[in-house]
């Protein structure tokens, strides 16, 4: 997109709508392949990058509520914490915040019933509640801990949590997979114990996960983790992983 | 002064089509290769004997599509770093005459030998191929319901129970088009230099890129010829290539020939299947081998051909 025709894009801000380039200064280095975008931080940007197909846009601080919220493709990075709903039902693309998420990380918009259908949400520091609420796909890695009920009603989908326990996981699930590292086994009543397992299926996203400079623990590859099933009120076909220490 | 002239040509001439490696004799021949369809995969494993085992049986019975359905051989083992999983593992060809085969083959195959095989997993090596034949949601069906997908990295994973764990499974496997039938004839004086010699030539294309020789040990004794006395058979002994039959029939055996194998290379493309067929011919070329050439079907068939003079120079 020519950058003239990119300052002219309309955003809303209030209930006025404004051409880009009123607001922000838009420069493109000749050296990128790829058009950059760089932008203040602000805690009262709401649907920042909604819809989002292309490009990469960084946030130099706090992105606000609903950043991210159904797009599906490009890079957005925030270089500092997001308000609730950041990644909502986002469908493709990488959001990556530095900081913390606010409650419904990677679930659906105020008011929908659909979650995120695809992309990657990471998060490097903590999480509220509901992330991954009504989860349809994609993958979301918390680097820190979660606030109560992660992945609420997932249907499918990846939602890895580093530290801390898990309050309620999964619950109402009817797919998808819930992994913990650090947390006691503590699922809810209504999931079915498996066993010890070391899914082939994990190396791959530790792989993925280490190419977008995620963190993990040494010797994860090698590690078992014990499953649950369940939730036996959703469809019964999702799973709980925690890792199995000593 | 005329005459001289004559004589002198016809030595040059001579000195041109001859050519040597060390005491064996290069024959100006050509090999005739076809175009098929090719697919790669990348099969790991908890170590190198269950990988190699799993691989062994997936391509068995794959030496040539004159009556198997494809030709398939291992093409390289992969160190970890170099697997989709992080396991130790090996790459794959397997080579049809049309997209159709493959797809019927390869879920057939892996369902058969490589889900059977424990602790394997199973994932394309064609990643940016367009055209796609399905194997892992051919595969999926026989979790009965159990089995779960996962989407990493836009691609999608199937992960069927079973004894012990589960199996991983790509979702599809891309196609190319590849180059099949490069082929050498090796001549030596005596069976042990004969076979000592393609073993050199199979063993140094081992871990080369790109290429498969699909026949047992990478070696065939039984080359063949299109068409045969009896109907219905599509092919039959290459008899001009029989070193007992040398009283009989037109030899095209070199006259110190007493034992000969042919080797045959599918590879990805023309270029990788004349460098293929130029090392082995090197690796080949030794004491006890007195002639390389390349047997053909008169250059009617085969859409590439390979001659030795131009690949060996």
């Amino acid at each position: 997109m020519p950058l003239d025709e990119l300052a002219a894009t309309r955003i809303r801000c209030g209930r006025r709508s404004y051409a880009l380039g009123e607001i922000f200064s838009i420069e493109m280095k000749t050296d990128q392949r790829e058009l950059s975008l760089h932008i203040p931080g602000s805690s009262r940007y709401r649907s920042l990058a909604a819809g989002m197909t292309d490009g990469m846009l960084e946030v130099d601080g706090h992105a606000g509520e609903l950043v991210g919220c159904g797009m599906r493709g490009g890079i957005l990075r925030v270089h500092g914490p997001t308000g609730n709903f950041a990644g909502a039902a986002m469908a493709g693309g990488q959001l990556i915040v530095d900081g913390d998420t606010g409650d419904t990380a990677g679930g659906p918009c105020p008011g929908e019933l659909r979650g995120m259908t695809g992309g990657e949400l990471i998060i490097f520091g903590k999480s509220g509640a509901y992330v991954g609420a009504r989860q349809r796909g994609g993958v979301i890695a918390v680097g820190r801990s979660v606030a109560e009920c992660p992945g609420y009603q997932m249907l499918a989908g990846t939602l890895l949590v580093c530290q801390g326990e898990l309050i309620a996981p999964g619950f109402g699930m009817g797919r998808g997979t819930i992994i913990g590292f650090d947390a006691t086994p503590r699922p809810l009543p209504t999931f079915c114990r498996d066993g010890l397992v070391g899914p082939v299926v994990l190396r791959l996203l530790w792989r993925r996960l280490t190419q977008l400079d995620f963190t993990l623990p040494k010797g994860i590859d090698d590690s078992l983790f014990l499953s649950f099933s369940g939730d036996l009120l959703g469809g019964h076909r999702g799973e709980l992983l925690y890792r199995h220490h000593g | 002064m005329k005459v001289t002239v004559a004589v002198e040509k016809r030595v040059l001439a001579t000195l041109e089509r001859t050519m040597k490696i060390g005491t064996t004799e290069i024959e100006d021949s050509f090999a005739e290769a076809f175009e098929m369809r090719y697919a790669r995969l990348l099969v790991t494993a908890i170590d190198d004997y269950w990988c190699d085992t799993a691989i062994s049986e997936f391509t068995g019975f794959g030496t040539s599509i004159i009556a198997c359905d494809v030709e398939a051989a291992r093409e390289r083992r992969l160190s970890p770093t170099e697997t989709p999983d992080g396991r130790p593992g090996a790459s794959v060809l397997i080579f049809g005459f049309s997209t159709d085969v493959l797809a019927k083959s390869i879920p057939r195959r892996a369902g058969q030998c490589l889900l059977t095989c424990p602790t394997t997993a199973v994932f394309d090596g064609l990643e940016k191929s367009q055209k796609r034949v399905a194997l892992g949601s051919y595969l999926r069906y026989f979790g009965d319901g159990f089995q779960r997908s996962k989407v990493i990295a836009r691609k999608r994973y199937w992960r069927l129970p079973v004894l012990d764990g589960e199996f991983l499974v790509e979702e599809s496997i891309g196609v190319e088009k590849g180059v099949a039938g490069g082929c050498l004839l090796i001549q030596a004086t005596n069976l042990h230099d004969g076979l000592r010699a393609a073993r050199e030539a199979v063993t140094s294309l081992a871990e080369m890129p790109g290429v498969i020789l699909p026949f047992p040990g990478g070696v065939v004794r039984s080359g063949s010829k299109v068409g045969s006395r009896y109907d219905g058979l599509r092919a039959s002994t290459n008899d001009a290539l029989c070193p007992t039959l040398r009283g009989r029939v037109a030899t095209e055996l070199h006259p110190a020939t007493t034992h000969a194998y042919e080797l045959v290379i599918d590879g990805v493309d023309e270029a990788t299947v004349a460098a293929a067929m130029a090392t082995a011919a090197r690796a080949a070329a030794s004491q006890g081998v007195v002639a390389i050439g390349a047997p053909n079907y008169g250059g009617k068939l085969g859409k590439y051909h390979f001659h030795l003079h131009e690949i060996l120079r």
